[in-house]
């Protein structure tokens, strides 16, 4: 009986067709790629720059720039929720290294390398996750496939670090045993490149842990001074990067007027043009234009530009817009296809970091000063060599006019060390190194950003806030754990003006 | 036929022959399907002309169930309605559902202003299976179908009537039966054309005509806001559409009918012509079909040719019935709908400015294929260039045919097999010129959208009495298999040769994907039925699916249904006078889901040349358990059915429920755990409670005049039963028992009286979500009406839906840009003008202390004191935060009541007395006044119309007036 139904059944089926598996297979997605194609999607998904007008949203906030399409919230500091959509990217991680541990075609130094990545991609998104909120997901997070936990517990911001720490020495160490990474569009698979990276981001996390001596048993101190020894970044080309293109279009820098339409709003503030009058720093004319109503001065003068007061009541920053009062962003930054390179990590960073931990007795290759004028120079260099001539308001950068102003107000001083190396890091950073200068301002209150409590949107009205709030999602997903988390960092209160355990 | 008083009886031939041994003075009862029964005195004679009245209670009203067997309606256990082709013929619009609105209890239809998009079915709240003469088909909607095809339409509603059809027919499904060749020996040729012009509109937004495009009270048009200048004609340089350039010129507002002047004269047309005749053997009737609709903006129409030819074979025991249809569709500009580049009201009326006539913008080159004549480059393209030049053309074809081959194997027992197929080839063509505001280099794109579908059954059906009792038993086999591909491709990097609209002239390699999908489900189902008395009915089904997109162990599953129906009328009724007919109705059925296709793969997305060459892949975020199940639904429905006064008068009333459980979600897992979320069976459990009710009858029949009027009422809402402790929500305000449709929104933050909060001058939004409200709606209603008087009728319908909340995008764009018409006021004169920023924000500020929260709005610490906010602002930056941009929020303000009532149909028409049409020749002669879309109430909406299902943006509705002839050689 059941044979003359099969057959029946079978015999109506005679177009349809086919085994069950094979019509559910989707002929366009494969169930196994090599390594390559994750360590490439992984390694640019850590060099995404966002979309739009969210491209430059950071200089809202560090008061660089303002924007004049409507009122956004970060230009007055009132920070929402963040989330932890990244760890998707670690998911990818985590296939990477199953595939390459999986392929017996690859070598065991393209296997390291792998190893390697994966650590460092880790410890990268931890970073910018804890950095944000506090405590995080960490040492139970990206399980959710391979054991099922769904709802990873908090791990302390301590203990995210202590991992994070240990995994970029292992991350180091693992590239120095590597041959060669493939599928990298960042160092084109130099593995001692990697290495030189990992080891600077290193010396990143542990000076944004200048308040702490000890992270778990890891001693701050011991650990960057054995770093530093190690091979660092050597220019500010071996940055950890991307570099955009002109002649693909899927390549083009985020801010080329092509792609968005935002490139008419943002103005620069009072902050930063006055500072760089003060400082007669040229990168001034490679940052801006020169302000409508000020036409009549020459471009190649300092006059000639100008800011809008970045805390005023958001009319008055329209109305002085409107009436052409103050300087655009360069155009070089949205009609240059190629814009300029976005970094995450820096050469010229990781110098003024060397600055930073010298001021403080800590024992660097060079001196504190020595440091900071490499870093001056490296940062400099970078914006004049991304700047063709057409945008730069005749005015040059070159070796002779660095040296000058490294004599002149931004000249190392030692009593001012600390202020002078945010100023520089600080001036180094417009629309690179997303969030870097917020995370060194609230660390240590450098450069000081003007704040008015009566147009500051932050419910503590005399500060910017000091974290993002914890995602809503987590409260009705991991319920248990985020109340656990918030409760014994910020006695269950959840806003942006909790402190978070890095600032005690 | 049967043998008055005995159980004997027989079923005649095709041709009427029959064989009956019969008792001497025996009297033949002759019965039929929708007919009165007729006694019959035996003579000695061996031919009898029997002819059966038609019934005209409709009593026995005869129904297509599933799988196409028809069944009279009083056997029925569950609620089903049904609407004669004629009722959709009166008034013939673009697509035959537009018709069908409001005519069928339960069934909503969203009706589009937008002339891309059909109006989209919901019964009971989904979309149920479409049927084409028993076939149901993987492509097919009520639009692909002429009006004129369709002999009548039997809604099915609920998974019971439509268990047969199994995952698919969990909604309900509508069965329509087209026209088939008429009565042997006849040739009939019908010709019928509707022709409806646009007389107005129903909904039509207004903007602000004082202040200029630009920003803070200066005109200029890089900042895309309409927040500029007072246009009080004072001079200012602005854009001149005839130099193409600057000039100085009075700034006046020219343009505050623009939207008006921009759409133009829309029309309907739908002519069909179609022959049938019918033979000894069997019959052909081919139909031909043209739609042309013009849209309501310049360029945009679509046309629609359906040609379809059927016909059927009877030879002895053998019964052949095929047909097909094909049916093409050209549209060579489908407007953009929704807020974004390319929409005509978010070009014109949300950020457009009224300093400009758009008429003088009709030359929109200023190069050609390069650059437009228009003072926008940033955002906003001129809407005379966007109908003409950015193209989104379409060619769709679609084609379907059927085989039913049916063999009589004894009296009472047949077999068939039908087989239907369906094929569509979609070709869509994209263009966007040199110098558009979203390409700046220039776009083509062209994708091709493929697919078919193949359906077969096999049935055997028997049917057989004994004494009071009759049993039908069907059993059948049944596959279904369908596969798509989505082919598309476009260039990149912009195009080589302006002008040039071609893959070959992009200028780096061009893109292209290909995405498929692909299933198969296979069935086994059969079903007995029960009646005794012809008052008592009940029905079991069960049937099986074998699912693709299932894993192995779980993807053979079993549902079953119960119905029944017990008319005490037909055993006792002591005021027949009075109650012609009365029906007690109850089903119960398990319905099941399936996953969609692919869903259980684990399997990497390939992406190629992302950057430099090389290409990525990555791992799906969503997860899946590993013992996944079909999603299972237990229904059960309670209905009555009365009816009064030789149905003058009846009504019919259904109660359903619907419990969802072992739901198939998309569960939602923290982020952290590294994806997501999960495809899971969640323990959460839904349940849908509804009503139907159908009054309707005729209040005046006289000699010459009738009235005849429905009037019908239905609602439903889905209720969490149960919840899931892992994957439901935490949040308090979802509760069991409360309903699933809460509008959950941001609201400002207030006092304890409900004041708004302010900081620095302007409002503050809570840091969690509130419930506004329900999103759908209380109720939806119908109403028809007929009147005929002599050779005149007169077909009016109205129906609408009361109350849900629904987000006025329109609104919010249009407050947010500063073309709001309640923008116009004396603050912002105040700073436009006398350059005062003195808005102050009705509401209270915070001058200590602080309140907390937690995630769902409830209070943990509150010691805030409150003042009266006295923060004077700019009224720009206080109207754009309280009005963000319609992407970022939904503010309550702009939250609306959806409710509204439309006057969807009117139509009188005149048939010619026979008398005179044969004097010319004719068999039928009707000629009408019809209009669709008359008129429209709504609570709430003021610029646009709710129709839709959702407001964004939409294009205002055409109000259609016109005629129709319909004849009949």
């Amino acid at each position: 009986m059941k044979k003359i139904f099969s057959y029946l059944l079978m015999s109506l089926s005679l177009v349809a067709c086919g085994d069950f598996d094979d019509v559910n297979q989707n002929p366009d997605t494969p169930s196994i790629v090599t390594p390559d194609f994750l360590a490439t999607r992984i390694i640019l998904k850590t060099t995404e720059s966002p979309a739009s007008k969210w491209f430059i949203s950071d200089s809202w906030l560090v008061k660089q720039t303002s924007f004049t399409e409507h009122m956004e919230w970060f230009l007055y500091n009132k920070f929402e929720r963040e989330d932890f959509k990244d760890y998707y990217h670690l998911t990818d991680a985590q296939k990477m290294l199953e595939l390459s541990e999986a392929n017996e075609a690859l070598s065991e130094g393209e296997k390291n390398a792998y190893k390697a990545l994966n650590l460092f991609i880790r410890s990268f998104i931890f970073y910018g996750t804890t950095m944000a909120m506090g405590d995080v997901p960490c040492s139970e997070a990206v399980k959710g496939e391979s054991e099922g936990i769904f709802s990873p517990k908090y791990d302390t911001q301590e203990e995210v670090f202590t991992t994070i720490l240990t995994d970029l020495t292992q991350a180091s160490s693992l590239f120095g045993q590597a041959t060669k990474l493939n599928g990298d569009p960042v160092y084109g698979g130099d593995v001692a490149a990697w290495q030189r990276a990992v080891n600077s981001f290193t010396l990143r996390v542990l000076n944004m842990l200048s308040k702490k001596q000890t992270v778990g048993t890891i001693n701050v101190r011991s650990l960057f001074e054995q770093v530093a020894a190690q091979p660092l970044m050597e220019k500010e080309g071996d940055s950890y990067r991307r570099v955009y293109e002109a002649g693909k279009s899927a390549q083009w820098y985020p801010f080329y007027f092509e792609k968005q339409n935002f490139w008419t709003y943002p103005v620069m503030t009072s902050f930063l043009v006055d500072m760089m009058k003060d400082l007669k720093d040229n990168r001034l004319f490679y940052y801006m234009e020169p302000a409508e109503a000020l036409s009549a001065v020459s471009e190649s003068s300092f006059d000639a530009y100008s800011g809008v007061n970045p805390v005023l009541e958001y009319g008055q920053v329209q109305a002085e817009f409107t009436a052409g009062k103050h300087s655009a962003m360069n155009k070089r930054y949205h009609h240059l296809a190629q814009g300029e390179p976005v970094k995450f990590i820096a050469y010229s960073e990781i110098q003024f970091i060397l600055a930073e931990a010298a001021l403080r007795g800590w024992k660097t290759p060079q001196s504190a000063k020595e440091h900071y004028e490499k870093g001056v120079r490296a940062a400099m260099s970078f914006t004049a060599e991304n700047t063709p001539e057409e945008f730069q308001h005749g005015v040059t950068i070159d070796e002779a006019y660095i040296e000058s102003y490294l004599k002149g107000k931004a000249a190392f001083d030692e009593k001012r060390g600390l202020e002078l190396v945010m100023q520089q890091k600080f001036l180094g950073s417009l629309f690179q190194l997303p969030l870097n200068s917020y995370y060194d301002y609230r660390r240590t209150g450098y450069p000081v950003i003007p704040i008015d409590p009566a147009t500051n949107m932050n419910e503590v009205k005399t500060q910017l806030p000091v974290r993002w709030m914890y995602p809503d999602e987590e409260y009705s997903q991991n319920r248990a754990n985020i109340e656990e988390a918030i409760q014994r960092q910020y006695g269950g209160s959840d806003t942006p003006n909790d402190v978070m355990w890095l600032l005690k | 036929m049967v043998i008055k008083g005995t159980a004997t009886g027989t079923i005649t031939g095709l041709d009427g022959d029959f064989q009956l041994e019969v008792p001497d003075k025996s009297i033949l009862v002759i019965s039929y399907i929708g007919y009165s029964p007729k006694e019959v005195a035996v003579t000695a004679s061996t031919v009898y002309t029997i002819k059966l009245a038609e019934d005209t209670q409709k009593l026995d009203e005869v129904i297509v169930t599933a799988l196409g067997i028809k069944r009279e309606e009083k056997a029925l256990g569950y609620s089903v309605q049904k609407i004669g082709g004629e009722d959709l013929e009166v008034v013939k619009g673009v697509n035959v559902a537009t018709s069908l609105t409001g005519k069928i209890a339960g069934l909503s239809i969203n009706n589009s202003s937008e002339i891309s998009e059909n109006p989209e079915l919901k019964l009971r709240g989904e979309e149920p299976l479409i049927v084409i003469d028993g076939i149901a088909y993987g492509n097919m909607t009520l639009g692909d179908i002429s009006a004129d095809d369709i002999e009548s339409i039997d809604v099915l509603k609920g998974a019971t009537a439509s268990a047969l059809y199994g995952v698919r027919g969990r909604a309900g499904a509508v069965m329509i039966t087209t026209k088939k060749s008429g009565k042997e020996g006849t040739l009939t040729v019908n010709v019928s054309n509707n022709t409806m012009f646009s007389a107005g509109y129903l909904s039509m937004p207004k903007a602000q005509s004082s202040y200029s495009t630009g920003n803070y009270g200066k005109l200029e048009y890089n900042s895309g806001n309409v927040w500029g200048d007072y246009m009080d004609g004072h001079e200012v340089e602005q854009y001149d559409p005839e130099t193409m350039g600057l000039k100085k010129m009075p700034l006046l507002s020219r343009g505050g009918d623009n939207i008006s002047n921009f759409l133009r004269p829309s029309l309907v047309t739908n002519t069909n012509v179609n022959i049938s005749q019918s033979g000894k053997l069997g019959g052909f009737r081919v139909s031909a079909t043209q739609v042309h609709q013009n849209g309501q903006y310049p360029n945009s129409s679509l046309d629609k040719y359906i040609i379809n030819g059927g016909g059927n074979i009877t030879y002895n025991k053998f019964k052949l019935d095929a047909s097909f249809s094909y049916k093409k569709e050209i549209a060579p500009n489908m407007p953009k709908v929704d807020y974004g580049g390319g929409n005509i009201l978010y070009n014109m009326l949300v950020w457009g400015g009224t300093e400009y006539d758009i008429r003088d913008f009709r030359n929109y080159w200023k190069v050609k294929d390069q650059k437009q004549n228009w003072p926008f480059s940033a955002w906003y393209d001129n809407p005379y260039y966007i109908m003409n030049e950015r193209i989104d053309e379409w060619d769709k074809n679609l084609f379907n045919t059927n085989l039913t081959l049916s063999y009589e194997i004894l009296k009472n027992l047949s077999v068939m097999f039908r087989s239907g197929y369906d094929n569509f080839n979609n070709a869509e063509e994209k263009r966007q010129s040199v110098g558009d505001s979203g390409e700046k280099r220039g776009y083509f794109g062209y994708n091709q959208f493929l697919g078919s579908s193949f359906n077969n059954d096999l049935i055997v059906n028997g049917n057989f009495k004994w004494k009071d009792f009759g049993f039908d038993v069907i059993g059948g086999l049944s596959s279904y298999w369908y596969k798509t591909t989505d082919f598309k491709s476009n260039t990149r990097g912009g195009l080589s040769v302006p002008g040039f609209y071609s893959l070959n002239a992009s200028v780096e390699r061009p893109a292209v994907e290909r995405k498929m999908k692909e299933k198969a489900l296979y069935s086994v189902y059969g079903k007995v039925g029960l009646s005794w008395k012809s008052g008592i009915y009940v029905d079991v089904t069960g049937r099986n699916d074998w699912s693709s997109s299932l894993p192995s162990t779980s993807r053979s599953y079993f549902y079953p249904s119960v119905s029944g129906s017990f008319i005490p009328t037909a055993f006792y009724n002591p005021i027949e006078e009075v109650l012609d007919f009365w029906k007690i109705r109850g089903s119960w059925t398990v319905a099941k889901k399936d996953l969609d296709v692919y869903e259980i793969n684990r399997v990497f997305e390939v992406s190629t040349d992302v950057w430099d060459g090389m290409s990525t892949a990555t791992y799906p975020t969503k997860l899946r358990d590993p013992n996944i199940k079909p999603e299972t639904e237990t229904s059960y429905e309670f209905g009555t059915d009365f009816r009064f006064l030789n149905g003058r008068l009846f009504f019919d009333y259904t109660y359903f429920n619907r419990l969802r459980f072992d739901r198939l979600i998309e569960a939602k897992i923290s982020q952290g755990s590294g994806s997501e979320k999960i495809i899971t069976n969640t323990t959460e459990e839904l349940m849908q409670k509804g009503m139907e009710f159908t009054v309707g009858g005729k209040p005046v029949v006289t000699k010459d005049f009738e009235w005849e009027s429905t009037v019908n009422i239905a609602y439903w809402h889905w209720y969490y039963h149960k919840l899931d402790p892992v994957h439901s929500s935490k949040d308090p305000r979802i509760m069991e028992g409360e309903r699933e449709d809460k509008y959950f929104m941001t609201d400002w933050e207030t006092d304890h009286a409900g004041n708004i909060v302010h900081q620095a001058g302007l409002p503050v939004k809570n840091k969690f979500q509130s419930v506004m409200g329900y999103k759908d709606p209380k109720c939806i209603l119908g109403w028809t009406n007929k009147f005929s008087y002599k050779n005149l009728d007169l077909n009016i319908s109205i129906d609408g839906r009361i109350g849900g909340l629904m987000y006025s995008w329109t609104e919010q764009a249009m407050w947010n840009s500063g073309a709001h018409p309640d923008s116009d006021n004396q603050w912002r004169y105040d700073e436009v003008v006398n350059g005062k920023q003195s808005y102050v924000g009705p509401g209270v500020k915070v001058v200590s202390g602080s309140a907390s929260y937690d995630p769902y709005g409830n209070v943990i610490s509150d010691n805030r004191v409150f003042a009266p906010n006295d923060d004077a602002i700019s009224y720009q930056s206080y109207t754009q935060v309280y009005n963000e941009n319609p992407w970022d929020h939904d503010a309550r303000q702009n939250i609306k009541n959806a409710s509204f009532i439309k006057l969807r149909e009117v139509a009188l028409n005149y048939t010619l007395p026979s008398t005179i049409a044969q004097k010319i020749l004719m068999k039928d002669v009707r000629v009408g006044i019809i209009g669709q879309n008359l008129l429209m109430w709504t609570k709430e909406f003021k610029f646009s119309d709710p129709d839709r299902g959702k407001e964004n943006l939409n294009t205002p509705t055409a109000r259609y007036i016109g005629f129709n002839i319909n004849l009949t050689l």
